[in-house]
């Protein structure tokens, strides 16, 4: 594309050329012309040429991308200063020691760098930077101008809590690292930058705590991000698609949130985090089946409540899992272990039903979940009929013509209430899917069936790993430290250690010596 | 070997699932009347000593798998059929327990399923497991060790609340020794103890070696104390002639719990018990007869091998027996005295004899096949 740049340069160029990249001409009405074509004379590429100081004797010319820089310090900060404010040119002074002094103090913004390569600078102009570029040189100066507009912080929508900081993550990189940043004020948190993406060129930050953080998951994640080849990354998604261990599993292995507080905690606790521009969702590695129960005002509420909610929420994804299978089953197979008084109940239900169980569970659930995907797509002015159609419509009037029994209705409900109690939505999705497995091996192989899927589903569970981390991890292979914290949660001041399972650097959140003080000592009373 | 380990938590619980599989629920030693328990202990000390024995044959070769050492100290020409028959009896045993379960389910859950589709189920599920090698085996198993212990505590715990024990079926107690212990040996002996006898092929995969075989003691003392208990639990429930007449004596003593008419019908449970124990039996053997033809035949991908071996089971289970009462009998009388006992105990201690008359001869330079 570049090819008639060669002949000017020659051989100093050779190397940029290999990679595809040539360095900036000297002319800048050819540099400006050609950085017109490159973009396509694209309308929002905006140039400003004017003469240095009140001696004009060379030109130079500011140019941005209109949309991605913050317009006001770029007004006020480069325009104002070049144009109106800097006095030093008034002397006259030569080319280069112009360059210098834009370079040096001109440019009143906070990040100003040099580019002499056209890739270099176009990525700064993508990034949002304005660029200068003058008569006569050879380079070319950025100042970050970065900006634009973006959304605020708003309150989480996924991973919401009665106690606890409202804040979520937004879809600017800059911001969500600043979320995380003003929670560890530690100079140990480490952020590592990389682009992901080919034509997209998406900021892919990986953030840790120097010190906590195992060395050898570190390589990993770095090893699994650079391999990455794909032309653009939209949303964190991509990443974990590309750094799970398995992708043949309903499972997640890759935690994914929107709240930075979670983010911290995990941090804290040795894991790596990767945040990812224009997603308002941060991934964190490595990561385990019970983490995804794991609220976090499991932290912020007193222990023995979040003990107990937190089994709840264990409980509930069981329920969602098995309830209809078992349903099936045991209408199916084993009448003889419902109760007398209950059984007569419920044939005396199931005698007007013209299908056996299965289809009418099969045919409820899926219409559940057909109701459920259309509450999730349909534009909100809609959501009110959806709403009246599924609960009305399928609700009632399905019974009351006879098509599905009212026990079945409860248990399509208790299914639907139970998977939305659970912390994170990942893991809630998967259980829709194991359970259309285990209701059809619930109605060929009643409990035996189901109890064997069981064994399967664990075993499953088992030959999944995430980042070297097991994934049934404190309990498959028992580690007794970590149970303290995974179906249970006990007292903060008794969660003195990290997590054995990802293998942090430090054992201990607490020096050896200091534990004595974190314990709450008996009889001792403030007075 | 590969790097897959199992560490010695692991090794505990494959031990004691093993051991409690089938057993508790097909009832032992209730030839010896209301003293079953008594023999079942009595038994439980001769299966110390044969763990034992194995453990110092492991010793001598840590590497290696009971068919890989039997060439080494009887030589490739005597070892080798040796270790073909070894693999068959693992895979008759295995098949055995695959009866037991399948007939169990169908008397009990699935009356009008035929027993090759439940076989099938069973192996393929252990199929997969297998296929991703001792590591998932363990971990599954570890995990099943919750439940079922929580299952077996739960199902201890119906059974006392609804006040079905009565202690006076156990009276009197030591009637009549002789009895004990003939029951005792080799029948108790030789199931469940002496099948211990198929972790001699997976011992090569413990993480550490010597805490895990020390783990093996606890978990066979563990696991004797509970079937003892079970079996004096079946008696005080039913009383000694119902319980040995009964093919499946915990089911007959679960299917009584009642408490206020509210909880009943548990033997849910049981069955949870017997398909979870009998399968993780079931796979311990599955994996030895793979581990031990993949040795024998020099075969480096073992997951080639899991599906013709799969299907013996399959077929096995079918064809060992015509009728239940057929099955029982010749498990209960005529393979404990010239299949288990030959092979659990002659065996292994002839070994242990020959391999420490070579060492003391000073040939041992543990050659390898």
């Amino acid at each position: 594309m570049r090819f008639f740049h060669r002949s000017k340069r020659g051989r100093q160029a050779s190397e940029m050329e290999r990679s595809g990249d040539i360095p900036l001409n000297d002319d800048l009405e050819s540099n400006i012309k050609q950085l017109k074509k490159e973009l396509g004379y694209s309308p929002d590429l905006v140039v400003r040429s004017f003469d240095l100081g009140k001696n004009s004797d060379f030109r130079v010319a500011v140019v941005y991308m209109e949309g991605i820089v913050d317009e006001k310090v770029l007004n006020q900060w480069v325009m104002k200063t070049l144009m109106i404010d800097s006095g030093e040119f008034d002397q006259k002074i030569s080319k280069e020691e112009a360059l210098e002094l834009i370079k040096k103090s001109a440019l009143s913004v906070g990040n100003v760098e040099s580019h002499r390569s056209w890739n270099q600078m176009i990525d700064a102009l993508l990034n949002g930077q304005a660029i200068v570029l003058g008569e006569g040189w050879s380079e070319a100066i950025s100042g970050d101008t970065t900006g634009g507009e973006t959304k605020p912080i708003t309150e989480p929508q996924s991973q919401t809590v009665v106690r606890g900081p409202k804040d979520s993550f937004t879809e600017t990189l800059q911001t969500n690292l600043g979320l995380i940043r003003r929670r560890l004020k530690t100079p140990n948190l480490w952020v590592e930058n990389t682009n992901c993406g080919k034509i997209s060129r998406t900021k892919v930050s990986m953030v840790y705590i120097k010190g906590l953080a195992n060395e050898e998951l570190l390589n990993t994640v770095r090893k699994r991000l650079e391999k990455i080849e794909i032309d653009g990354i939209l949303e964190s998604g991509y990443i974990e698609e590309f750094i799970q261990d398995k992708a043949w599993t309903p499972f997640p292995t890759v935690f994914s949130t929107e709240r930075p507080d979670i983010v911290s905690g995990n941090l804290l606790e040795g894991r790596v985090a990767i945040l990812v521009d224009n997603t308002p969702f941060a991934l964190v590695v490595p990561t385990t089946f019970f983490q995804f129960f794991q609220s976090v005002e499991d932290y912020y509420q007193r222990f023995d409540i979040a003990t107990f909610t937190r089994l709840i929420r264990y409980f509930s994804y069981l329920v969602s899992l098995v309830t209809p299978a078992i349903y099936i089953a045991l209408t199916s197979f084993h009448p003889e272990m419902i109760p007398t008084p209950l059984l007569i109940k419920l044939i005396g239900q199931r005698k007007e039903i013209p299908f056996p169980a299965l289809v009418e569970a099969l045919a409820m659930e899926f219409s559940f979940e057909v109701i459920r995907e259309a509450g999730v797509r349909a534009p909100r002015v809609l959501s009110g009929a959806v709403t009246i159609v599924g609960a009305i419509v399928l609700g009632e009037t399905v019974v009351r013509a006879g098509l599905a029994t009212p026990s079945m209705v409860i248990v399509v409900a208790i299914t639907a209430i139970a998977s939305f109690a659970s912390a994170s939505f990942p893991i809630s999705i998967s259980a829709r899917l194991i359970r259309f497995l285990l209701m059809l091996l619930g109605a060929f192989f009643g409990l035996f069936g189901i109890l064997l899927a069981m064994i399967l589903l664990i075993a499953h569970m088992n030959t999944l790993y995430s980042f070297g981390t097991p994934y049934l991890a404190p309990f498959a292979p028992l580690i007794v430290n970590d149970q303290k914290d995974t179906l249970i949660r006990v007292p903060i001041w008794a969660l003195y250690r990290r997590p054995k399972s990802i293998h942090p650097v430090q054992d201990t959140k607490v020096p050896e010596g200091k534990r004595h003080l974190t314990k709450r000592r008996k009889g001792r009373r403030p007075r | 070997m590969e790097s897959a380990k199992i560490t010695p938590m692991q090794w505990f619980c494959l031990i004691f699932l093993f051991e409690l599989g089938s057993s508790i629920v097909v009832g032992l030693g209730l030839e010896a009347k209301q003293d079953a328990w008594i023999a079942i202990l009595l038994a439980m000390i001769g299966g110390l000593i044969l763990y034992g024995v194995f453990g110092s044959l492991h010793r001598h070769y840590p590497d290696l798998t009971l068919t890989g050492y039997i060439r080494c100290i009887l030589g490739n020409i005597l070892g080798w059929p040796l270790g073909l028959v070894y693999i068959v009896y693992f895979i008759y045993i295995g098949s055995r327990v695959l009866r037991d379960i399948s007939t169990l389910l169908t008397t009990a859950w699935l009356d009008r399923t035929p027993l090759v589709v439940i076989h099938m189920m069973l192996i393929l599920s252990m199929a997969y497991i297998l296929y991703h090698g001792p590591k998932v085996l363990a971990k599954t198993n570890q995990i099943y060790f919750y439940v079922y212990v929580f299952s077996l505590l739960l199902s201890i715990a119906l059974i006392v609340a609804s006040g079905l024990i009565r202690l006076d079926f156990l009276l009197p107690v030591g009637e009549d020794w002789g009895l004990i212990l003939s029951t005792a040996y080799p029948m108790v002996y030789t199931f469940p103890f002496g099948e211990t006898i198929v972790f001699t092929m997976m011992l090569p995969y413990l993480k550490n070696p010597r805490s895990g075989l020390k783990i093996g003691w606890l978990a066979i003392i563990i696991s004797g104390l509970f079937i003892s208990l079970l079996s004096a639990i079946d008696i005080s429930v039913t009383g000694a002639h119902i319980a040995s007449r009964s093919p499946f004596p915990l089911m007959s003593t679960m299917t009584k719990v009642n408490i206020k008419d509210f909880i009943q019908r548990v033997d849910m449970l049981t069955i949870m018990i017997l398909v979870i124990g009998g399968f993780f039996k079931i796979v311990i053997f599955y994996f030895a007869a793979v581990l031990g033809t993949a040795d024998l035949f020099r075969i480096k991908d073992r997951g080639r091998l899991l599906l013709p071996i799969g299907i013996i089971f399959v077929f096995l289970a079918m064809m060992i027996s015509s009728s239940l009462s057929e099955h029982l009998k010749q498990g209960l009388e005529i393979v404990p005295r010239y299949l288990h006992l030959p092979l659990q105990t002659g065996i292994p201690l002839l070994l242990l004899g020959v391999s420490w008359i070579k060492r003391r001869m000073g040939r041992s330079q543990h050659p390898r096949p």
